[in-house]
């Protein structure tokens, strides 16, 4: 197929999801949002998981190691599953404190501190470059593919030229959709359906595939796991470690990832679509990795030896003579690339700028906190930022040389990400966590992961020179990079694993356990581990978050109690509190005599209603409801018998 | 403030719904506990059938989920409070 189609089919493809994510962004600005909030869309916005990594490094995967690659997938099958443990908590807990990305998770669990927030956003920029870097990667792999297998055209691409332009377009993409306004939810309605019809195409190009190679050319299903039992590679043996360890690590990363919790956390609009997607998204991963073994297979079989077997997905329909499908499948592996870069770096922009940008521009200038417009200022930091990010991810892929495995390349940043679960979990199920022992914590596991997995992925010799790697650190043998503590008989990256989380886990228990949390710490903290408990939830709702104005409250009783007794009820709490005027700070007392006092006119459950509903929905409950509606019940009665 | 107790004839949906939540706690360890095995399993057993092994627990986990998670979409039928 000549090139120049192939270029055009892209750019055509490339304008179609332009004009979704325009279509969409206009209909949910004039409030049409019936079909975004389809369950189906979120689940289908969930499988940016699936990146290039799966659609063609899955493939170099199972050639390479047999049913290893499969991990990848089992960890967030499982996590889901197991929705009602942690995902579920952890959408509420998002929803309620209106968080914007893992980052603010953290900083918001831990007493708003800004400096968790910073390094939180350190380690998630940082894990992330290879992992861009790999989408890069396999898209001008893929496009270097067509343009060898077609000698009528131009010569081979730049391999640097094609991803620059790749990256260039993308940055415009992310730009033009993720920064067009400011959402206070963060939320991004014509990426996420752009997303999700990517999401189609990538299910659909590899299911195409996989149908051909097991029908077409592997002689059917049974015939299929027949050539597959008796192929012998000793590479494919399971070995028990890494099976096990990419498990947990598949299962960590699919929590933390931040584009994961952009999609999975920021951008839902329904809490009750998770329950949909609990069985939905395993299914999905169900379905795009049940054709990557036989098309390994097929690919190890007929493919000249060899050739790369991270491209097999493309090269192996070209090699059949399967122009077509060849181009579907180019494609889906393009699809998997662009919408894991435009959500990545959106998650990462957000984070950079309300994180690092932001709180340094405000301290060069601070007047600028109180005059001016700051929205302007946030846009321009969030462009800046994706620029930045596709930069360093541009960078590492011309640094490393772009010819590691992909799937290996990929293992690095979930390795990365991987040491924000302590404070994560930790964050949500245990109150004693302290803003130190997170701090600790995620240093430490940093540092450990950045020593023992991404520094030596430069090769021997680029950032750590073969002399450290060799005799270890000040020629410390138990600090060798790759055999910590005379850990020597693991492999390499379960090595780093077990080590920066063992590390991370200890350096989050200990100050934890050794420091005192401040109040906000310890409010958060409650209302993190309770997000289920109604009382407490109003209780904190009452005093530290209310978006209720006491002007509010007075108008709502002004227009209940009558004026009188309004003002003379707030000017003697006023008073109380040893305040002038008649404005009295709204402590929790006050709260509750003022409800009760309500009560005293409209009922109970009106009154606490009317209070919560103030306050925000958070606090009433269906009970509630049904209380309400029987009372307006009896008034009515009560009235119609006078 | 809250209104009446559920009425007693509830109880039994109520304690359905409570064992429902314990079962959708369950399931992430029987998928591990289940994929865990190829592991015990000698290397006579070829890739082949551990291959359709893993995509039958992964299937069966799928089944069990999307049994189960209609019923705990459902509002909370009672009281917060987690225990039995």
């Amino acid at each position: 197929m000549p090139f120049n189609v192939l270029v055009l089919t892209c750019l055509a493809y490339v304008a179609f999801l332009f004009l979704v994510a325009f279509v969409v962004e206009r209909r949910a600005s004039r409030g049409e949002m019936r079909f975004l909030r389809s369950p189906f869309v979120y689940t289908l916005s969930l499988s940016i998981y699936c990146t290039a990594w799966t659609f063609y490094g899955a493939v170099g995967s199972a050639a390479r190691t047999g049913l290893e690659f499969l991990t990848i997938y089992l960890g967030p099958t499982l996590v889901f599953v197991g929705w009602w443990w942690v995902l579920r908590k952890l959408l509420r807990i998002g929803r309620r404190q209106r968080v914007t990305s893992i980052a603010d998770l953290i900083s918001s669990r831990y007493g708003k501190s800004n400096l968790l927030g910073v390094l939180v956003t350190v380690i998630a920029v940082v894990a992330a470059t290879p992992y861009i870097a790999l989408q890069l990667q396999s898209v001008t792999l893929s496009f270097s593919v067509f343009a060898q297998s077609s000698p009528e055209t131009w010569a081979m691409p730049d391999r640097d030229a094609t991803a620059i332009w790749v990256a260039a377009g993308l940055a415009l993409f992310t730009i033009l959709f993720g920064t067009r306004n400011l959402d206070a939810k963060e939320q991004h309605h014509g990426i996420v359906m752009a997303i999700a019809v990517e999401a189609v195409v990538k299910l659909v190009a590899l299911l195409a595939v996989g149908i051909f190679v097991v029908w077409g050319l592997g002689g059917g299903p049974v015939a299929m796991i027949s050539r597959i039992e008796n192929y012998t590679d000793p590479n494919w043996a399971i070995q028990p470690g890494r099976w096990g360890g990419l498990i947990f690590l598949s299962a960590a990363a699919v929590i933390t990832l931040p584009r994961m919790f952009q999609v999975l956390v920021v951008e839902n609009v329904e809490e009750g679509h998770l329950a949909r997607a609990s069985w939905a998204f395993p299914t999905y991963l169900f379905l795009i990795s049940l054709f990557i073994l036989p098309i390994a297979m097929i690919g190890l079989e007929r493919m000249p030896a060899g050739a790369n077997p991270d491209m097999m997905v493309l090269t192996l329909p070209l090699h059949e003579g399967q122009g077509g499908l060849a181009l579907l499948a180019f494609l889906g592996g393009f699809s998997s690339a662009t919408s894991m870069v435009i959500v990545e770096t959106i998650a990462l922009a957000t984070m950079v700028s309300n994180h690092i940008l932001m709180p340094a521009w405000l301290w060069l200038r601070p007047q600028a906190a109180v005059s001016g417009d700051l929205r302007g200022v946030i846009l321009l930091a969030r462009r800046f930022s994706i620029i930045g990010v596709l930069a360093l991810g541009l960078e590492y892929f011309r640094l490393s040389g772009g010819s590691a495995a992909l799937a290996a390349i990929g293992q690095i940043a979930f390795a990365g990400m991987a040491q924000v679960l302590p404070a994560l979990l930790g964050g949500i199920f245990w109150r004693g966590g302290t803003k130190l022992g997170a701090s600790l914590g995620l240093s430490i596991g940093f540092a450990t992961w950045g020593f023992t997995l991404f520094l030596p992925s430069f090769g021997a010799g680029g950032v750590i020179s073969a002399e450290v790697l060799q005799h270890g650190l000040f020629d410390l043998p138990w600090l060798r990079p790759q055999a910590l503590f005379g850990t020597e008989g693991m492999d390499p990256l379960i090595h780093s694993i077990f080590w920066s989380l063992a590390l991370n886990i200890a350096g989050y228990a200990v100050g934890s356990l050794l420091s005192f949390p401040d109040p906000v710490e310890r409010i958060q903290g409650a209302a993190f581990v309770n997000a289920f408990d109604d009382e407490l939830q109003a209780e904190r709702l009452g005093w530290t978050h209310g978006k209720a104005e006491p002007e509010a409250l007075m108008n709502m009783a002004q227009r209940i109690l009558g004026d009188e007794a309004a003002i003379s009820f707030f000017e003697a709490e006023a008073r109380a509190q040893g305040k002038a005027g008649f404005l009295p700070d709204l402590t929790p007392r006050f709260l509750a005599e003022l409800e009760r006092n309500l009560a005293g006119s409209v009922g109970a459950a009106t009154a606490h209603a009317m209070i919560s509903q103030l306050f925000g929905r958070a606090t009433v409950t269906v009970e509630d409801l049904m209380a309400v509606a029987t009372e307006a019940a009896q008034i009515m009665e009560y009235s119609a018998r006078l | 403030m809250r209104g009446p107790r559920a009425p007693l004839f509830l109880a039994r949906a109520v304690y359905r719904q409570r064992r429902l939540r314990d079962a959708a706690r369950l399931l992430p360890l029987v998928g591990f506990f289940l994929l865990m095995l190829p592991l015990m399993w000698s290397d006579a057993a070829g890739a082949g059938h551990t291959a359709v092994y893993v995509f039958g627990v992964w299937a069966l986990l799928i089944g069990l989920t999307a049994y189960v998670a209609p019923g705990l979409a459902q509002p909370e039928a009672s009281s917060p409070a987690e225990d039995a």
